[in-house]
This record gives structure tokens, C-alpha cells and sequence, in this order.
């Protein structure tokens, strides 16, 4: 009898210690939402530079570097000081996930989230995003003002806008020019845009190049560079009414990266892994690499070490065979939030405010979607150290300007996944023959998506 | 005549083991149950969810991108198992004899590679094996083995092995140490007997030891099928979360996550962890099944 009340009291107190452990470590929504609790409160903080006296609050979240969204806002708050924004930072791999479901729930759920426009296009149709057109927003006015193709990605299948955007994302070559003026004999963007306007002749040259360096520098940097040009600038969206983009579409950029690799055009790197990153700095492998107006800041600059002294006057920019677009960052508003006023000033101020896009160009040289802070961008003479003399700017614009818009539909990463990551590859590397991994192709699509027609 | 007692029962009890149940009713039993519940619907995460009845069922028996993955995962987890119930009774017996100096020395090193985390080991292997940036094609080149690098991981064959490589590598020390749990259990008396009566070390491991393990063979067995049917974090790694190349490296685990995750399909991707759960039961009770139709044979 008297050892009873110690057990009683011993059992008690470690049940309870189970239970406060347990809620961190077993997996469901409920942590999720208190992870994100906690991180918000981080958030909140470290965002002590906010101003005193802010008239509202909003919570921002997206899946870029902290110290990304933390330049934006304080740019933000440089132009409007009332309102205090908490950034939540997440991984880009579980941030959809989390991010719908906080949007679904609505517990914990951000007033403004940023996302890439792929992933935008997977949250196309809900009402979980707030419809910017008409009052009190008035996106709609602000749509001419933009680039088109970027206006017509803001809005979803109806024609509601949904998000708008800080960036266009013009595709082109990069090209290194050491390198270039080594083995193509200029540097000059001019000159080197007429070596290469199509296709076969940069198959031609990617020979040359190979053998005049004797096997080790290749014209382009990996398959991905002559694949995202091509299907950039495809008939369609990937799906549409149902049909998936016709398979001779896809064959045909098969076959042009098998030529390109056939002629020893491109260095066989994978994009975006350590190995190709680790070319930028000081590169003496690739001349090319096809990414759109963001890879001089994300592929370029992010590779390079921040006290590297000899980058000026490195790189420039020309035309790829057809103007292409690629990526870029919407923001749109969640439609159950509480501070829906703060949230459209801060959508608007990041994506069609000049005094704040003046700020951004000049921290980043990334390409902007808005024409009148792009227009006196160029009227500053805007050049980046990077680029040297070249007037980046002006070639960005006039490929932004000839992009046909494509919608962007919740099937466009599976099917960029398996033909681009995996059976390309396949095909490149001899493994199997262009009919067996088109056939690859079809059949996983096919099976993954069993609604689609496919032919 | 009722002498017969009441047994003494005490409410207690009940407190005692609450906790438990709460705890594994809200984190564990619901989310089970609500799976199911999905695996009926055409959820997407964001729009409602509409009931398909079993519709899921149906497209997942025709799937041949399932039956594939899991094909893959039975060949990946019986590889893998059968080297490490190999190595881990081996090792454990001959780390057992009295000729060996120090074997608990070789059971801390044998159990390291169980500490790694399994994502190191993926992220370290692609990077060993990545075709123009790894480090075994130019160790390779420089001693004349290979011409020119070759490219590992494009071959499905080749990505396979791999795997069975790292996950062998990663749990034969844990199987060492539970079959040394196994074999110092038996009896010393035994095993004098069986030296007296003149057999070796290796008869003595064949007729009297693996006998007696069986037990624990069993067990050994049943986490192995278990883990097996859950291999998900080293294929993903290794195969780029697609499974490459060509679906290789997809385990059914890595299929059910694109399914819910990446292709946001959710109630699809219920039905293929309801599909998994199924297979396991049954290659369980086919697995229990043998085993004691093979005690009663005995």
C-alpha cells in the first residue's frame, strides 16, 4: 500500500514526458503546423529590422534562401516602411507539400506565398488563391504594363489573375568569353551570335570546338542547354483538353541533343549537380550554357566565390535559335487571409513598383517582368560587372518580348522529369535507341497519368 | 463449493497503459484508417476529394509501373537480406570461437556503418560513381582499367547492385549482433558435446547451431522483409527520385511517394500503400506458414 502513491506519482509524470515527446517525432499534419509555428517565431525574431510602429503584419512564405527574402523585404520596407513582413524560409523539396497543406487547413497559413510557376500551375483552379483582377486589387490595369508572356501567366484557365511576378525569364546562351574568344575567335555578342543561329550550325561548331581543343573543351555544357531552348518553345501547353503534347514533339528534341552529343557538342555534364556547378567559376570546360536571364544570378554568380577578383567582363548573352522562356517566381495571395490589404501592397510593390525594382536590378542584374522599370533600367545605362559593356538588358528585353506564353499545367514536372532527367539520358547515352526510350517515355506517362491521351 | 476466487482485478491497470493508446490512436490508428479512406477518393490536395469507389484498386492491379517497383523491391530486399543473414551468422559464429582475441573489437567496427545515415551513404555513392565528376572513373583511368570514364550509374543492372551493396553494408553488423545475442544462448553443454563427440566448426554450424538459431533466423527474416518493403530513402537518393535509370532504382515506397507527393495524387498514392501493406500480410503469413509446416515436419 505505501508504495502505491510514488509508482502512481512515478507512471504519471512519465506518461506525461510520452506524450510531450511523442507530438515532435510521429508523423501527420499536427507537427507540421508546429513546426511551422516554431519557424514563424524564428522568423519573427530575426526580422527584428522591421520598423516600429508598422501598421500590419503579414507572413510571406517561400522556398528561396533567407537571405534572398530577406533583401526583398528590406528593399520592401525601404519603399514601405508601414508594413512588417515575416519571411518563413523552407526547403524547396518539401515546400508545396507544407504549403498546401497550411493553405487547406488555414491554420498557420501564409497571407503571401512565393512560387516557381510550375508549381504555381499545380494550384491553378482552387480557391485557395485569392483572385487579384478586379477590386480591390486591380491587377488587371497593371497586366499591360507587364511583359505578355508574363501577363498571361499570371492568370489561370478562366482568366483570373493569381499571381503576379517580379521576373521574366527570357531564355538565351550564356557564353563564357575567354573560352569563346579562344575557340570560336570573338567574343563579341554580335559576332558570336551569327556563328551559331540555328541548330545544325551549332553542331558544326561544337565539332570544331571539340577538336580544336583536343577533347577537352565542349561548345555546350550539358544536354539540358539544347533541351530547354526546344521544348521552350513547343506549339502548346504540355497537356491540353487532355492530349498530351504530341510525341514527335519530344522525339525531335531527342534527336537533336543525340546530333548535338553525336558531334561532341556538349560536355555530357548533369545540370544542376556539383560537378557542373563547380565549372562556373573560372570555367574551362564549356563555352555555352542555355539557361534563361536568371542563370547569370543563380548559375554564374551563385558558383562563384564572393571574393573572386578576376569576374569582370566574363560572360555574355545571346539569342538561342528561338526565344524561349523558362522558370520565374509568382507571388500570389492566399484567399483566407486577415490582412488581404497588406499582403496585394506587398505583391505590388515587389512585382510592379519602380522604386523597388530599381533596388532589385541593382543587387541582382536579374531580369524584371515590369516594362516601365525594365524601360529605365535600360536609360540608366544599367550594365552589370559580369557582363562588361554588353547591354544585357536590351538583348533580355527584346527576347522577353517575342516569347509566346505556354500555361503551365499540374503534369509539366512529371513529364520534365522522366523525358529530361531520365529517358534523354538514356537515349544520349546509347543505353537504349531513340524508339525504345520514346517508347519508355509513353509507357510512364501513360501509366502515371492514365487520363491522358498520348500519341 | 464455489472455492474458486474471484481474481482479484484492479482498475490501475487501465491508467497505466492509456497513455499508450492515446497516443498511438491519434498519431497512428487515424492516419492508418483516413489512408484508407483516401485510397477510395481522387484527392489531389487542393480541390475536394471525390469517392472513385475502387477505382484506385482496380488502375494498381494494372499498373505496370507498380508491379515493376515492387518486383524490384522483393529482388533488392532478398539480395540485400540473404548477404546480410549470410554474413551476419557467419561473422557472429566465427567472432564466437575462443580463437579470436578481441571480438567485441570487430562487433564495434562491423556496427558502424549501421550509425551512417542512409542518405550520406546515397548522396556518397552517386558522387563516387557520378560519370564525369566522380572519383572512381579517374582512379580507374589512371591505373588502365578503363579508356575513357564509364557511365556507371546509367546502367540498371549496375544501379541495383549498388543498392544491395549499401543497404548489406549498413545493417550486416546489426545481424551480427543479434545473431551473437542467438548463439550465446545455446547451451554450452551442447556444443561440448557435439566437440567430443568430434565434429568440426563447420558441422557444428550446420547441424547444431543454424538448427538452434532458427528462432531467431525467423525474426531476423521478418525485420528483413519488413525494412525491405519500406526501402525508400537510398533508391531516391541514388536514383534521383525518379527511379532512374528507367526504373531501376524505383522501390514501391519511392512509386507511392511520387504518386502523393510529386504528382499530387493523393488518393492513388493511398491505394499503392494499401496495395504494399497487403503484399506484406500475405508474403508474412506465406513466410509463418512455411516455417511451421516445417517445425511440424520436424
Amino acid at each position: 500500500m505505501k508504495r502505491r502513491f510514488p509508482c502512481m506519482f512515478l507512471s504519471v509524470v512519465l506518461a506525461g514526458g510520452l506524450l510531450a515527446g511523442c507530438g515532435g517525432q510521429k508523423t501527420g499534419t499536427v507537427p507540421e503546423k508546429e513546426q511551422a509555428g516554431t519557424q514563424k517565431a524564428a522568423a519573427e525574431a530575426a526580422s527584428q529590422a522591421a520598423p516600429e510602429g508598422a501598421s500590419d503584419e503579414i507572413t510571406v512564405w517561400t522556398s528561396l534562401t533567407q537571405e534572398e527574402i530577406d533583401n526583398y523585404v528590406e528593399d520592401f520596407n525601404a519603399v514601405n516602411p508601414d508594413i512588417k513582413v515575416n519571411a518563413v524560409v523552407f526547403p524547396t523539396d518539401t515546400y508545396m507539400t507544407k504549403l498546401e497543406a497550411a493553405l487547406r487547413s488555414g491554420t498557420g497559413a501564409p497571407d503571401v506565398f512565393l512560387a516557381e510557376i510550375r508549381d504555381l500551375g499545380k494550384l491553378k483552379g482552387s480557391d485557395l488563391i485569392e483572385d487579384l483582377s478586379g477590386e480591390p486589387y486591380g491587377a488587371a490595369e497593371l497586366m499591360d504594363d507587364f511583359i505578355p508572356y508574363v501577363a498571361e501567366l499570371c492568370k489561370d484557365d478562366d482568366g483570373h489573375i493569381i499571381g503576379l511576378s517580379y521576373q521574366s525569364c527570357p531564355g538565351g546562351f550564356w557564353y563564357y568569353k575567354p573560352l569563346a574568344k579562344e575557340y570560336l575567335g570573338t567574343d563579341d555578342p554580335e559576332e558570336v551570335q551569327k556563328l551559331l543561329p540555328d541548330w545544325d550550325s551549332i553542331a558544326a561548331i561544337g565539332e570544331e570546338v571539340y577538336e580544336k581543343s583536343g577533347g577537352e573543351v565542349y561548345l555546350m555544357d550539358s544536354p539540358a542547354s539544347v533541351v530547354a531552348p526546344i521544348l521552350g518553345t513547343r506549339p502548346g501547353a504540355y497537356v491540353q483538353d487532355g492530349k498530351m503534347l504530341e510525341l514527335s514533339y519530344f522525339r525531335n528534341v531527342m534527336e537533336t541533343a543525340l546530333k548535338i552529343r553525336e558531334h561532341h557538342g556538349d560536355a555530357m555534364l548533369d545540370a544542376w549537380d556539383a560537378t557542373w556547378a563547380s565549372c562556373f567559376y573560372g570555367n574551362n570546360k564549356f563555352i555555352l550554357f542555355g539557361q534563361p536571364s536568371w542563370g547569370l544570378h543563380y548559375c554564374v554568380k551563385a558558383n562563384t566565390p564572393a571574393d573572386a577578383a578576376d569576374t569582370d567582363n566574363t560572360w555574355g548573352f545571346i539569342q538561342a535559335p528561338a526565344a524561349y522562356q523558362d522558370g520565374g517566381t509568382w507571388l500570389s495571395m492566399y484567399s483566407g487571409s486577415q490582412h488581404k490589404e497588406a499582403a496585394w501592397t506587398f505583391i505590388k510593390t515587389i512585382t510592379a513598383d519602380e522604386d523597388y525594382l530599381l533596388r532589385y536590378v541593382e543587387r541582382t542584374g536579374d531580369m524584371v517582368g515590369y516594362k516601365p522599370a525594365i524601360e529605365k533600367v535600360i536609360a540608366d545605362g544599367f550594365r552589370d560587372p559580369f557582363t562588361g559593356d554588353q547591354n544585357i538588358y536590351q538583348a533580355m528585353y527584346d527576347a522577353a518580348m517575342e516569347i509566346k506564353p505556354l500555361s503551365m499545367t499540374k503534369y509539366d514536372i512529371a513529364i520534365e522529369n522522366s523525358f529530361k532527367n531520365d529517358k534523354l539520358k538514356l537515349a544520349l547515352t546509347g543505353e537504349m535507341s531513340i524508339d525504345e526510350a520514346m517508347q519508355a517515355f509513353a509507357d510512364d506517362m501513360q501509366t502515371q497519368f492514365p487520363e491522358l491521351t498520348i500519341e | 463449493m464455489n472455492t474458486r476466487r474471484r481474481i482479484k482485478k484492479d482498475h490501475w491497470g487501465y491508467f497505466f497503459i492509456f497513455p499508450f493508446f492515446a497516443v498511438f490512436a491519434v498519431f497512428n490508428l487515424y492516419p492508418i484508417l483516413y489512408t484508407l479512406r483516401l485510397s477510395f477518393t481522387d484527392w489531389d490536395g487542393i480541390r475536394d476529394a471525390g469517392w472513385v469507389g475502387a477505382a484506385n484498386y482496380i488502375r494498381l492491379l494494372g499498373d505496370r509501373i507498380f508491379w515493376k517497383s515492387v518486383l524490384n523491391t522483393i529482388f533488392i530486399t532478398v539480395a540485400a537480406g540473404g548477404l546480410q543473414l549470410v554474413f551476419g551468422l557467419v561473422l557472429a559464429y566465427v567472432l564466437n570461437q575462443k580463437f579470436i582475441k578481441g571480438p567485441h573489437v570487430f562487433k564495434n567496427i562491423f556496427y558502424f556503418p549501421n550509425l551512417v545515415t542512409a542518405v550520406s551513404l546515397g548522396v556518397l555513392f552517386n558522387l563516387l560513381f557520378a560519370w564525369q565528376g566522380g572519383s572512381v572513373n579517374p582512379l580507374l583511368e589512371s591505373i588502365g582499367l578503363i579508356g575513357e570514364p564509364v557511365n556507371w550509374m546509367i546502367n540498371g543492372s549496375f544501379v541495383r547492385a549498388v543498392l544491395i551493396f549499401i543497404i548489406w553494408f549498413q545493417y550486416f553488423g546489426y545481424y551480427i549482433i543479434i545473431f551473437t545475442a542467438g548463439i550465446k544462448g545455446i547451451s554450452g553443454d551442447i556444443l561440448e558435446a557435439a566437440a567430443i563427440d568430434g565434429a568440426g566448426s563447420f558441422k557444428t554450424f550446420i547441424l547444431i547451431v543454424l538448427p538452434l538459431l532458427k528462432p531467431v533466423i525467423t525474426y531476423a527474416c521478418v525485420t528483413i522483409l519488413i525494412g525491405g518493403m519500406q526501402l525508400f530513402d537510398i533508391p531516391y537518393i541514388i536514383g534521383k527520385g525518379t527511379g532512374a535509370p528507367n526504373g531501376a532504382s524505383l522501390t514501391a515506397l519511392s512509386y507511392m511517394y511520387n504518386t502523393s507527393f510529386k504528382n499530387y495524387n493523393y488518393g492513388y498514392g493511398a491505394a499503392i500503400s494499401y496495395g504494399l501493406f497487403l503484399l506484406t500480410i500475405i508474403f508474412s503469413v506465406l513466410y509463418m506458414r512455411g516455417n511451421m509446416k516445417s517445425e511440424e515436419e520436424r
